[in-house]
């Protein structure tokens, strides 16, 4: 099958053409790569490539792996998990849900230039601590369609991991307050984010919860709210990886 | 509101001032090369759209620890990899909540386009989509790479480590997958209406 070519160019149908273009059409909202750049820290960077789909290579190489970690050799020599650093991780991205256009301005804790001071993320992306004992994707990536658990308090054990049952409940909650902030509803954010306190006073999620209450107090417009939640997490969390995320928040 | 410690660059990671030479502007020209295409390999790998950009960021925020022993000319290889795998771990997650994930789908079918709505109001996402769901993870990134991406057979095999002559069944399997779908919703009585 030497003269393998895409079905586009090959024999495809008319709905079968309709269906693959409009899948190479499809692109992010606005302004996810520069979210990206502020994420990993390099807003201001000068380029120096060419950008766009021509600047990409023509033919591609296998890279060699040799000596490079379990971590890059478990991701693409492929076939089994995931090493377990990466499906523990945690993602430090850059919410894509707040609206640019009523940007506001970083508050005195986050340095101006912003994204000039925003560390690297290589070893801060870390946050095997914030979930002990689970090996599933974290919240991040977790689907946020999920409806909220029943609301009988369910308190995890200090120090003990949570079970599955327990940490599914609390991603629940949080999938669905993101769920309403990207509706455009903080109200209801902020209400199930309440419930999460209540029911998981000792959960395994809390850093991720303030992040999203952040979140959900600067899109209803509660700046000032924001700013205070926001001081109160960096002071008492000032290394965990929720810290770079919460200032991201501030920086768009 | 006073600065705080963190603020003040007080990381007990290492700073962007420790990086190589040339490492912020190479993985600046990679995010805005590949940003979309590594965007859109999520969609197509079964990441739901609402979380495409937080998992494309984490993409990239592997080739930055990576970044050092990524060659010249295989960020691409190397990120849609990094997309794989991600995008695997983030099916797993969703089957956990195999019940929310049915009754999504119920409500996907329920609301189908016909096929004429399909090619009127560019619904044919919702038909890939169905497609690409019914693909074993393997030759899904096979279709993805080379019948949407467009890129050479060596290119897949190259980006998956897979030979070029696996590249090849799994484009036929796939194919033969895609377009089997495709009629099979083609023959579909229309669903719209209100009647269930």
């Amino acid at each position: 099958m030497s003269d393998l070519r895409p079905l586009l160019e090959e024999d495809a149908t008319s709905i079968e053409a309709d269906i693959l273009r409009q899948a190479r059409a499809r692109e992010p909202s606005a302004g996810a790569a520069g979210r990206a750049l502020v994420a990993l820290g390099i807003a201001g960077a000068a380029t120096t490539a060419t950008a766009g789909a021509a600047a990409a290579p023509a033919a591609l190489l296998i890279v060699k792996w040799v000596g490079v970690g379990a971590l890059s050799a478990a991701m693409l020599i492929g076939g089994g998990e995931v090493a377990r650093v990466v499906s523990t991780r945690s993602s430090v991205s850059v919410p894509s849900g707040h609206s640019e256009a009523s940007k506001p301005q970083p508050p005195a804790f986050i340095a101006s230039p912003a994204a000039a001071v925003v560390p690297a993320p290589s070893a801060t992306v870390e946050a095997v601590e914030m979930l002990p004992g689970v090996t599933e994707a974290p919240t991040a990536l977790a689907p946020r369609s999920i409806k909220p658990a029943g609301r009988s308090p369910v308190v995890a054990q200090g120090g003990e991991p949570a079970t599955p049952a327990v940490l599914d409940a609390e991603i629940a909650l949080l999938d669905a307050a993101r769920d309403a902030i990207a509706a455009h509803d903080p109200a209801r954010a902020l209400r199930l984010l309440d419930d999460h306190r209540q029911q998981f006073p000792n959960g395994q999620l809390l850093q991720e919860a303030t992040y999203v209450r952040v979140k959900a107090l600067l899109e209803r417009g509660s700046r000032a709210e924001a700013e205070r939640a926001a001081r109160q997490f960096l002071e008492s969390h000032p290394e965990s990886p929720h810290a770079k995320r919460i200032r991201a928040l501030f920086e768009q | 509101m006073q600065d705080l410690p963190l603020a003040m660059g007080a990381f007990s990671t290492p700073s962007r001032t420790t990086a190589a030479p040339g490492h912020e502007e190479r993985l600046k020209a990679m995010v805005e090369t590949h940003f979309n295409f590594v965007w859109r390999s999520m969609c197509h790998l079964g990441v739901p759209e609402a979380d495409a950009e937080d998992a494309t960021q984490q993409v990239f925020l592997i080739a930055d620890r990576k970044l050092d022993v990524i060659a010249e000319g295989s960020a691409r290889a190397f990120l849609f990899g990094t997309a794989v795998r991600i995008a695997s771990r983030f099916r797993r997650s969703r089957e956990r909540r195999r019940e929310v994930a049915v009754a999504q789908h119920r409500e996907s079918v329920d609301t189908a386009p016909s096929p004429e709505e399909l090619i009127d109001h560019g619904r044919a996402r919702v038909l890939l989509d169905e497609a690409l769901d019914a693909m074993d993870p393997d030759v899904r990134a096979v279709f993805v790479l080379f019948e949407i991406e467009q890129l050479s057979k060596s290119e897949v095999a190259a980006a998956l480590g897979i030979p070029e002559g696996t590249v090849a069944s799994r484009v036929r399997r796939a194919r033969d997958d895609f377009r089997d779908h495709v009629r099979r919703f083609q023959a579909r009585p229309k669903l719209r209406g209100g009647a269930p």
